[in-house]
C-alpha cells in the first residue's frame, strides 16, 4: 500500500487561517471539558468529603490500570440542557483497562446534584449498556445515585429506551455471557437497586453503599418501620444476610481493589480476528489536520488529506480512484487493523452512491471493519440525476450499509446534512461508535437554507393576506430562525442531546478510532448479507 | 610429637568450617557432625565425613560428651576440637576425651578447671599480680555475703560464680537495692547454670572490655598476640570485636598483656586461651576472667598478625612449639570484626527464627567472611542465633571501618532478620569513630542508633522491587494498541 | 493494581501497578522502573542513581534488601476478610448456625495457636470444629458439652498474643 501524496501547502494563508480557528475551536472544547469535568460547586465537594466519598475522577483512577489510556464517551452531554449545570449529564462513561481488560464504565457523579438521573442520564447510561452490548464488553457500574429527578419522570421513566431499558440492556448483557461488576457507593434505591443486583458481582462499601427498593423515609410512610439505611440495606446485611451482594468493602479503595481482583479472575474471551499487523504512526504530521479543515464549511477540501493524517503509515488503496470521485473508497490501517474507509468528497452522485455499495459489500464478505468520514450535504438534485436513478442508487447505497454486519465507525468531519447522512451510517444505522469534531454541522438541511425555506412560507402567507414586507421585517422574521437551526445544527448540541458518542480534537481521532476498533472485536461478527437491491 | 590425621570437630556453623578448612589446609581429615535439625551447615560439604548425631533439643546432641566422644571414634578421629561453647570449657570432657585416647585440641583439663571457676581463677590472678576487682565470694562465708558485698563498694555487680554470656548478673548502684539484687541473680544463677553461689565485684563504669590473646605450648613457651576490644555489648554479648584496641596507651596495652602471659605461665597454659579485662575509664585494668578456648573473635587477630590460630591450635596439640617466640609476632593495620545474628536489632534484639532464602556473600579486599549458614538452611530457636561473622583490615582504623561498613552494605541475607543495618550505624557512630567505646555504648546511644525513616521515594522503590519479585502466573502483558497508547486521555 | 503495605506499617497501604510483559511500575501513582537482572538481583533509579537491591517471594509477601537493611513487603488480598476491622471482635467465635456442643478441645488459661481446634459441636447432623481465629491465651469457653446454642453465640474467646514488632 502505498502512501498518500500530500498536495498540502502549510504556508498558504488559507491553512493558517484555518489552523487558528480550529486551534480556537479546539481550545473552546478542552475548557468547556475541563469545567465539565472538574469543576463543581463548593458545597458538593465538602458534602463527598464529609461522606467520605472520593471524585469520580479519583474513583476512575483508583479502578483503571495506570499508565493506560481512557476514551470516555459523551463527556459534553446536556452541556445545552437543565440550565448548564448538570455537567455530563451527572455520570461519566467512557472505555479503559481494568486488570489488562477493556471495560466498559458507568459511574455515577455525586457531585452533580446527588448524581440524579435526568432524562438524558437515562439516554447516557442505555448508550453505554448499548455499547457493550454490541461490542460484548465488561461492564463496571459505580453505583451512586440519588435516584430519578423526579421533576422529569415523564421524560425518564415510562418510554421504551427509558429508564427500564438499563436493566434490560443489563439482563441481555447476562444472556450473553458478558461480565457485570456493580461498586456500590452510595445509595442504590428503588429502581437503582437493580442495578447490583442485575450484576454478576456486586462490591459494597460499608457505611456508604446501599441497596433497597424503598430507602428509610419510604419505608417509615409505608410501614411505619424505624429502620437505619446500613442495617436496611447496607454492607454487611446485604453481604451476610440476604446475599445481594457479595463483597464488603471497608472504604472505597478497597472496593476497587475487589473489584479488579473479580475481573482479573473472570475468563478473557477470544476476540474476533480481522486483518492486524504492527501498527505504524501516520507518515504525514497530523498536526495539519488543524490547517485542513476549512473555518467556513462550505468551502471544499481534500478528504484524503484527512485520511492521509489518521491512519498507519498515511498508507491507503483507494478503490475505483477515477470512478465516483465525489467519495474516497479505500483500504487503510488505523492501529494496525485493516479497515474500509468511505469519505465524501462533494455530493454524492450515482457512480458515487454505487461505488459506495460495491465497495461496502466486499468490506463486508472480506470482514474488514467499515470507517465513514462525513462531510454531506446530501445526494445531488435535479431531473438528470432523477432519470439516471439518483433515488434508486442512494436506495441502493443505504440497503448495502445496513446489511453490512462488519462493525461500521462514523466521523462527522464536516457536514451531515440530510440522506447524505444516512448513506454514510449516521446515528441510525447501528455504526459502534460516531464522533463529531468540534466544527461540525448536523441537520436535515443547512441553517441558511432552512432559514430561507421557513422565511419564504411565512412571507408568501403574509403577502396573501396583502402585507408587503421589508427588508428589517423579512430579517425580523429569518434571523430567529436562522439563530435557533444554527444552534440546533451544531456539535454541541448534538452532543449534548447525544446524537454522538462525543466530540474529539482532530488530534484524538486516530486514537480513539484505534481504541474503538479492537473494542469491537470482542464481539463476534454477524453473517454477510442486505436486503434486495433496486436495481 | 603426634600427628593428627583424623579430626572430630564437636561443633557446628561456622566455626566447624573454619576448623575444616584450616585441619584441610594441614593434610588431616574432618569428621563433623550434624542433626536431623542442622543439616545445611556449610561445614557438612567440605568435611571429608559427616555423623549424624541424636537429641531433644537439639543442642543437647553437642553437649552429650559421650556421644560426641563416639562418634569421634567411631569415625576413626584420634583428636576433638571443641571448638567455642558447648563443652569447649567443661574439664570433665577434656580428660574423658584424653582418656579415650583422642588429642584434645585445647589446654589441659587442670587449666580448664581452675579458670572455669571465676572465684578460683580471680584467686589465681592475685597470686601471680594480676589485679583483680575488689570483691567478696559468697562461698568464703555465705552468712556474712551481703556485708562483704556492700563493704566493695558501689556500683557493684553481683553474678553467679558459675555462670557467664551476661546471664544471672545484677547491677547494684546503692546499699537499698541490694537485698532485691542479691536474690534475683541468685534465683537466675540457679536457673541458668544449676548453681545458685553467688560472687560480688566491683562495678567499673563505662568500662572497656579488653582481652589478649595467649597461645602456650607443652614446652612451656607463652605468648601474647595482641589484644582485643570487644566493648560494642547488647546484654553483655559481644557485637562489635577489634584489634588493636582504640586509643589505649602503649603502656597500658603492655601491661595487660604482659599480665596475661605471666598468668598464663604460671599456670602451665598450654593452646589458646584469652585472658579477659576490663579497663577503667582512669587507666586501670582488672582481671575478668580467662577463657580456656578458641574465641568467636579470633579472626581479628588472625587479620593483623597473618597467623592461623587453629593451625597453632592443631600444632601445639601435636605436640610442636610455638612457631615463633615473642619478638617475632609482628601487627600490621586494623581489623573489626561484626558479628552477623539473627534478630531484630531496633525492637529490643527480639530474635528472628525463619529461613535463610537467599544469600549473597560480600567481597572485597580485607575482606573476610565466616558464614554458618547457607541458603535454604532454617534459622531456628534450637541454635545461637549468630549466622556469620564479617571481618575486614585496612592498614588504617578508619579502611577496616569504612570496608565494615561497605561490606555491611552489600551482605544479602533474606528470610530472617539480620542485625547487619544496626552494626552499620553503630561503625557509622561519630562516638565509634573516634574510639569512645566502652560496654555502655549501645545502651547510652540508643536514641542515636535508631533507623533513619523512608522518604516516600524510598518506599516506592522498595514497593516497585517488591511487584517485580512477585510470581505473577496469571499476567498477561498489555496488546496494542493500548499498550503503546500510554495513559491518553480525549 | 494491587495494595501493599510493609509489614511493620500495617496500615499504611500502598497502590502498586505492575504492567505485565515490562519494567514499568507504578506506585502510588508513580511511576518506576525495575529491571530483573536474575537470581533475586534488581536494577532501579532513585533520583536518577542506580541502585542494585534483591528480593525473593515469600508466599504472598516480599522480602527486599537494600543497603544492608530489609523490609518484609506484604500484598494485601483484596477479597479476604479485613481482620483489622473486626479489632473488637479478634479471637471470638461465633456459631454460624444452630445446633449442640459436643465436645470441648481446649480449656480456659491454654495458650493456644492461631488455627487450633476449640470445641466440637453439631448442627443438621453436620459436626464442624471451631478453632481459634488467632494465637493466645483461651480467656472462655462458656459453653459446655450437651449445650445448644443460637445463630451468633459466643462460643469461645481467646485473647490475641501482643504484637512482637
Amino acid at each position: 500500500m502505498s502512501r498518500i501524496v500530500s498536495h498540502l501547502d502549510t504556508t498558504s494563508d488559507s491553512y493558517r487561517h484555518n489552523h487558528a480557528e480550529m486551534t480556537r475551536r479546539v481550545q473552546a472544547l478542552r475548557e468547556l471539558t475541563h469545567k465539565v469535568r472538574h469543576e463543581r460547586p463548593a458545597r458538593d465537594v465538602e458534602r463527598l468529603h464529609r461522606q467520605k466519598k472520593l471524585t469520580v475522577r479519583e474513583r476512575l483512577d483508583l479502578l483503571l490500570d495506570p499508565g493506560t489510556p481512557f476514551l470516555e464517551l459523551s463527556t459534553l452531554a446536556a452541556n445545552r440542557a437543565y440550565g448548564g449545570e448538570v455537567h455530563g449529564a451527572g455520570c461519566v462513561s467512557g472505555i479503559g483497562i481494568v486488570s489488562g481488560r477493556e471495560v466498559v464504565i458507568h459511574a455515577d457523579d455525586p457531585s452533580i446534584k446527588g448524581g440524579a438521573w435526568y432524562p438524558l442520564t437515562i439516554k447516557k447510561i442505555v448508550r453505554t449498556l448499548d455499547i457493550a452490548l454490541e461490542n460484548r464488553l465488561p461492564v463496571i457500574h459505580l453505583c451512586d445515585s440519588a435516584g430519578g429527578f423526579l421533576p422529569l419522570q415523564s421524560e425518564l421513566f415510562p418510554d421504551r429506551y427509558a429508564a427500564g431499558r438499563i436493566f434490560r440492556n443489563q439482563c441481555t448483557l447476562s444472556k450473553l455471557g458478558v461480565p457485570q461488576i456493580a461498586v456500590v457507593l452510595g445509595h442504590c434505591t428503588a429502581g437503582g437497586a437493580y442495578i447490583p443486583a442485575l450484576c454478576d458481582y456486586s462490591v459494597i462499601v460499608r457505611g456508604n453503599g446501599g441497596v433497597f427498593l424503598g430507602g428509610p423515609p419510604l419505608v417509615k410512610a409505608a410501614t411505619g418501620e424505624v429502620v437505619t439505611a446500613e442495617a436496611l440495606g447496607g454492607a454487611d446485611m446485604h453481604t451476610s444476610v440476604s446475599g445481594t451482594c457479595d463483597y464488603p468493602a471497608d472504604d472505597e479503595p478497597h472496593a476497587f481493589a475487589i473489584a479488579r481482583d473479580i475481573l482479573a479472575q473472570t475468563t478473557p474471551i477470544e476476540k474476533t480476528r480481522i486483518d492486524r499487523v504492527e501498527p505504524e504512526d501516520p507518515h504525514h504530521d497530523p498536526a495539519e489536520l488543524y490547517g485542513i479543515i476549512p473555518a467556513d464549511w462550505k468551502t471544499g477540501f481534500d478528504m484524503r488529506e484527512v485520511i492521509a493524517r489518521i491512519v498507519d503509515g498515511s498508507r491507503f488503496h483507494e478503490y475505483q480512484p477515477h470512478y465516483g470521485s465525489t467519495l474516497v473508497c479505500g483500504f487503510a490501517r488505523i492501529w494496525g487493523c485493516k479497515v474500509g474507509i468511505l469519505a465524501n468528497n462533494g455530493v454524492l452522485f450515482n457512480d458515487s452512491s454505487l461505488k459506495a455499495a460495491h465497495f461496502m459489500r466486499l468490506c463486508d464478505r472480506d470482514r474488514t471493519p467499515l470507517v465513514f468520514l462525513q462531510n454531506i450535504t446530501g445526494y445531488m438534485v435535479g431531473r438528470e440525476y432523477e432519470e439516471r436513478g439518483i433515488t434508486k442508487d442512494g436506495a441502493k447505497m443505504i440497503m448495502t450499509q445496513v446489511g453490512c454486519s462488519v462493525p461500521k465507525f462514523t466521523v462527522i468531519v464536516g457536514g451531515s446534512f440530510g440522506a447524505g447522512n444516512y448513506g454514510m451510517c449516521g446515528r441510525a444505522y447501528d455504526g459502534r461508535f460516531l464522533w463529531m469534531w468540534p466544527q461540525s454541522q448536523i441537520a436535515v438541511m443547512g441553517a441558511e437554507q432552512a432559514a430561507n425555506t421557513l422565511a419564504e412560507v411565512k412571507i408568501r402567507q403574509l403577502e396573501r393576506k396583502g402585507h408587503r414586507l421589508d427588508e428589517a421585517e423579512i430579517a425580523a422574521i429569518r434571523e430567529p430562525v436562522l439563530q435557533r437551526f444554527r444552534a440546533e445544527s451544531d456539535a454541541y448540541h448534538s452532543t449534548s442531546e447525544l446524537w454522538d458518542d462525543g466530540i474529539l480534537d482532530p488530534l484524538d481521532t486516530r486514537n480513539a478510532l484505534g481504541m474503538a476498533i479492537v473494542a469491537s472485536l470482542n464481539a463476534p461478527f454477524g453473517e454477510p448479507g442486505y436486503g434486495v437491491l433496486r436495481l | 610429637m603426634t600427628d593428627i590425621r583424623k579430626l572430630f570437630i564437636a561443633n557446628r556453623a561456622e566455626i566447624a568450617l573454619r576448623i575444616v578448612r584450616s585441619a584441610r589446609r594441614l593434610g588431616i581429615a574432618t569428621v563433623v557432625p550434624w542433626h536431623a535439625q542442622d543439616r545445611h551447615g556449610p561445614a557438612l560439604a567440605e568435611a571429608d565425613e559427616t555423623v549424624q548425631v541424636f537429641g531433644e533439643p537439639p543442642v543437647s546432641a553437642w553437649l552429650d560428651a559421650a556421644a560426641m566422644i563416639r562418634a569421634a571414634l567411631d569415625s576413626g578421629c584420634d583428636a576433638l576440637h571443641p571448638g567455642y561453647g558447648f563443652l569447649s570449657e567443661n574439664a570433665g570432657f577434656a580428660r574423658a576425651v584424653a582418656a579415650a585416647g583422642l588429642v584434645f585440641v585445647g589446654p589441659d583439663a587442670a587449666a580448664i578447671e581452675l579458670m572455669g571457676d571465676k572465684i578460683s581463677a580471680r584467686k589465681f590472678a592475685l597470686a601471680h599480680d594480676v589485679p583483680v576487682t575488689p570483691s567478696a565470694d559468697e562461698a568464703d562465708d555465705p552468712a556474712t555475703f551481703a556485708e562483704r558485698a556492700r563493704a566493695v563498694g558501689f556500683p557493684l555487680l553481683i553474678k553467679g560464680a558459675a555462670g557467664g554470656g551476661g546471664k544471672g548478673m545484677q547491677i547494684v548502684r546503692d546499699g537499698a537495692a541490694l537485698a532485691d539484687a542479691i536474690a534475683v541473680a541468685r534465683s537466675e544463677s540457679q536457673r541458668y547454670f544449676g548453681d545458685g553461689r553467688l560472687f560480688a565485684e566491683r562495678y567499673v563504669e563505662r568500662p572497656r572490655h579488653i582481652e589478649v590473646q595467649v597461645f602456650g605450648d607443652r614446652q612451656g613457651h607463652v605468648i601474647h598476640l595482641g589484644e582485643r576490644e570487644c566493648s560494642i555489648q547488647r546484654r553483655f554479648q559481644k557485637l562489635i570485636e577489634e584489634t588493636p584496641a582504640p586509643g589505649l596507651a602503649g603502656g597500658l596495652r603492655d601491661r595487660i598483656c604482659s599480665a596475661a602471659v605471666r598468668l598464663a605461665q604460671a599456670a602451665g597454659y598450654v593452646n589458646a586461651g584469652t585472658v579477659e579485662c576490663i579497663v577503667s575509664p582512669d587507666g586501670e585494668f582488672f582481671f575478668l576472667e580467662m577463657n580456656t578456648r578458641l574465641q568467636v573473635e579470633h579472626p581479628v587477630t588472625e587479620m593483623v598478625t597473618g597467623l592461623d590460630l587453629v593451625e597453632l591450635q592443631l600444632r601445639i596439640a601435636q605436640g610442636e612449639p610455638l612457631p615463633l617466640a615473642q619478638a617475632d609476632v609482628r601487627w600490621h593495620g586494623h581489623a573489626i570484626e561484626c558479628r552477623l545474628l539473627a534478630e531484630d536489632a531496633d525492637a529490643g534484639f527480639v530474635p528472628d527464627t525463619g529461613r535463610v532464602r537467599l544469600l549473597r556473600v560480600p567481597q572485597g579486599p580485607g575482606l573476610r567472611f565466616d558464614g554458618g549458614v547457607t541458603e535454604g538452611a532454617p534459622v531456628t530457636a534450637a541454635f545461637d542465633s549468630m549466622l556469620a561473622k564479617l571481618v575486614t583490615h585496612g592498614a588504617t582504623r578508619e579502611l577496616a571501618l569504612s570496608r565494615a561498613r561497605q561490606a555491611l552494605a552489600d551482605t544479602v541475607m533474606l528470610g530472617v532478620t539480620l542485625n547487619a543495618d544496626f552494626l552499620s550505624r553503630v561503625l557509622q557512630h561519630p562516638a565509634f569513630a573516634a574510639g569512645e567505646t566502652d560496654t555502655g555504648f549501645i545502651e547510652r546511644h540508643r536514641d542515636a542508633l535508631k533507623p533513619a525513616a523512608l522518604s516516600d521515594a524510598e518506599r516506592r522503590l522498595l514497593l516497585a522491587v517488591a511487584a517485580r519479585a512477585l510470581h505473577e502466573p496469571a499476567a498477561r502483558p498489555l496488546s496494542l494498541p493500548h499498550a503503546a497508547m500510554g495513559a491518553w486521555r480525549n | 493494581m494491587n495494595a501493599f503495605h510493609f509489614s511493620d506499617t500495617p496500615q499504611r497501604r500502598h497502590r502498586v501497578h505492575r504492567q505485565p510483559g515490562s519494567d514499568q511500575v507504578v506506585v502510588d501513582g508513580k511511576h518506576v522502573a525495575v529491571q530483573a537482572l536474575g537470581g533475586g538481583r534488581f536494577r532501579a533509579l532513585l533520583d536518577g542513581r542506580p541502585q542494585q537491591l534483591h528480593a525473593v517471594p515469600d508466599g504472598d509477601a516480599v522480602l527486599v534488601q537494600w543497603r544492608g537493611r530489609a523490609w518484609r513487603i506484604e500484598r494485601i488480598d483484596a477479597t479476604r476478610a479485613n481482620a483489622a476491622a473486626a479489632g473488637s471482635e479478634a479471637g471470638v467465635s461465633h456459631a454460624p448456625m444452630p445446633g449442640v456442643v459436643v465436645s470441648l478441645q481446649a480449656a480456659a488459661g491454654q495458650r493456644v495457636s492461631e488455627g487450633e481446634a476449640l470445641l466440637v459441636i453439631e448442627s443438621m447432623k453436620l459436626q464442624m470444629t471451631i478453632t481459634a481465629a488467632c494465637s493466645g491465651t483461651v480467656q472462655a469457653l462458656p459453653v459446655a458439652a450437651g449445650q445448644t446454642f443460637q445463630r451468633g453465640a459466643v462460643l469461645a474467646q481467646v485473647k490475641p498474643d501482643e504484637e512482637a514488632r
